[in-house]
């Protein structure tokens, strides 16, 4: 598997939210609003990309793999944790009003089983420059899942779409357009079920079209040829 | 070494490592953290009382459940207090939970802000929520929020120690 294959694997082929169904705990609970997803998206990559380096590194000295391989999970959860409370300090140190609004939803991270998975499923077994770009590219697949959920609700739940503390985009012109009122349930925890569950419809209708089209053609090839 | 105890000193050896960063780091935060949360209690105090025209004096608590009492003066001679503000916590169901609630010298209640929480699920709409507490020292209109005992019982304790103590803080 190339570099670019393996980063670009987490954004579609193996997303951890719209194809693993992982991680779908914070997925429904913080996608009330962009700023959310974003900050989200944020620890998740510094929590994930290091953690991932962190474990390939200890796994990939034949002596301390052989020490801290009976104890393994435990030793990742330490590291996880750690990671998580760094971030969890970092941020209600310098971005109070983001610490506030995701509330238990950081600590929570250390159970995302995104994190924990990849660090059993790839960081252990491969080199830690390749567990980096494995991190990155889950990261960037599950902070561009929550962010396209989050836009989806925000906008039909607000009517507005917030980038950044007061950096907003209002849209609600068409809904104005449309004499129409902003849909308040999209924001509840209802909302997030329903929500997702279209979009998850949505990219498998896609999906699956794309992949009839495909079988349709190699059947074609094979026709001819 | 049998492998049991093996396992349990690299377990220790890990804790103490991250443990250790922990500090670290705490110790690099510990500051900001408590001037920004001082920041967000003052920029909400301030949305009623501006600094440039009156004087906060701060009264801070090491136990009970209240941090700390914000009395809002003319200036810093005087005895006439316009306003209190207190900043109290108590557990909800994801941990504590901390409120300013800003009373003026009337005992009407300005207004209440969740300054910090970790509640989940229904208990999440605490930071928006009319609780319907509007005579400090009183708290018999108490409205909780359905499906969220923790975060309600939290928001009770919270308001009603505030009514005990709020006359004799006022001195009325």
């Amino acid at each position: 598997m190339t570099k670019k294959e393996n980063f670009l694997k987490g954004i579609f082929k193996e997303n951890p939210i719209f194809v693993a169904l992982l991680g779908l705990c914070p997925t429904l609970a913080v996608t009330t609003s962009l700023e959310n997803a974003i900050g989200m998206t944020i620890a998740v990559i510094f929590v994930l990309v290091l953690s991932n380096f962190i474990i390939s590194l200890i796994m990939h000295n034949d002596k301390l793999a052989n020490l801290v391989k009976p104890v393994r999970i435990p030793v990742y959860i330490v590291v996880i944790a750690t990671l998580v409370t760094v971030v969890e300090m970092l941020m209600h140190a310098y971005l109070i009003e983001l610490y506030n609004s995701l509330g238990i939803f950081i600590p929570l991270i250390v159970v995302n089983c995104i994190i924990l998975g990849r660090a059993e499923a790839f960081a252990s077994e491969n080199k830690p420059i390749d567990s980096v770009i494995d991190g990155l590219g889950m990261a960037f697949g599950f902070g561009l899942a929550i962010m396209l959920v989050s836009i989806f609700r925000e906008f039909l739940g607000a009517g507005v779409l917030t980038i950044w503390k007061s950096l907003q985009v209002d849209l609600t012109f068409i809904f104005d357009f449309l004499r129409i009122e902003p849909i308040d349930m999209f924001i509840k925890p209802a909302g997030a079920f329903i929500s997702l569950g279209f979009i998850l419809a949505i990219i498998i209708a896609i999906t699956n079209r794309f992949k009839a089209r495909m079988a349709e053609k190699e059947k074609e090839v094979k026709s001819n040829g | 070494m049998s492998g049991g105890l093996k396992s349990g000193l690299v377990l220790l050896t890990f804790g103490l490592i991250c443990g250790l960063l922990l500090a670290v780091v705490n110790e690099f935060t510990v500051d900001k953290i408590a001037a920004e949360e001082l920041r967000l209690k003052t920029q909400a105090i301030e949305e009623y009382y501006s600094l440039d025209e009156y004087y906060i004096e701060i009264e801070e608590f090491e136990e009970g459940n209240i941090d700390s009492i914000f009395y809002i003066k003319e200036s810093e001679d005087s005895d006439e207090v316009y306003a209190l503000a207190y900043s109290v916590s108590a557990n909800g169901y994801g941990g504590a939970i901390t409120a300013l609630v800003v009373i003026e010298n009337d005992l009407t209640v300005q207004d209440y802000k969740i300054i910090s929480h970790s509640e989940s699920g229904p208990g999440t709409v605490v930071t928006d929520y009319d609780f319907n507490y509007s005579q400090a020292d009183s708290i018999s209109s108490f409205d909780g929020i359905a499906g969220a005992t923790y975060t309600s019982n939290a928001m009770r304790e919270i308001f009603s120690t505030i009514a005990d103590r709020v006359e004799s803080d006022m001195g009325v």
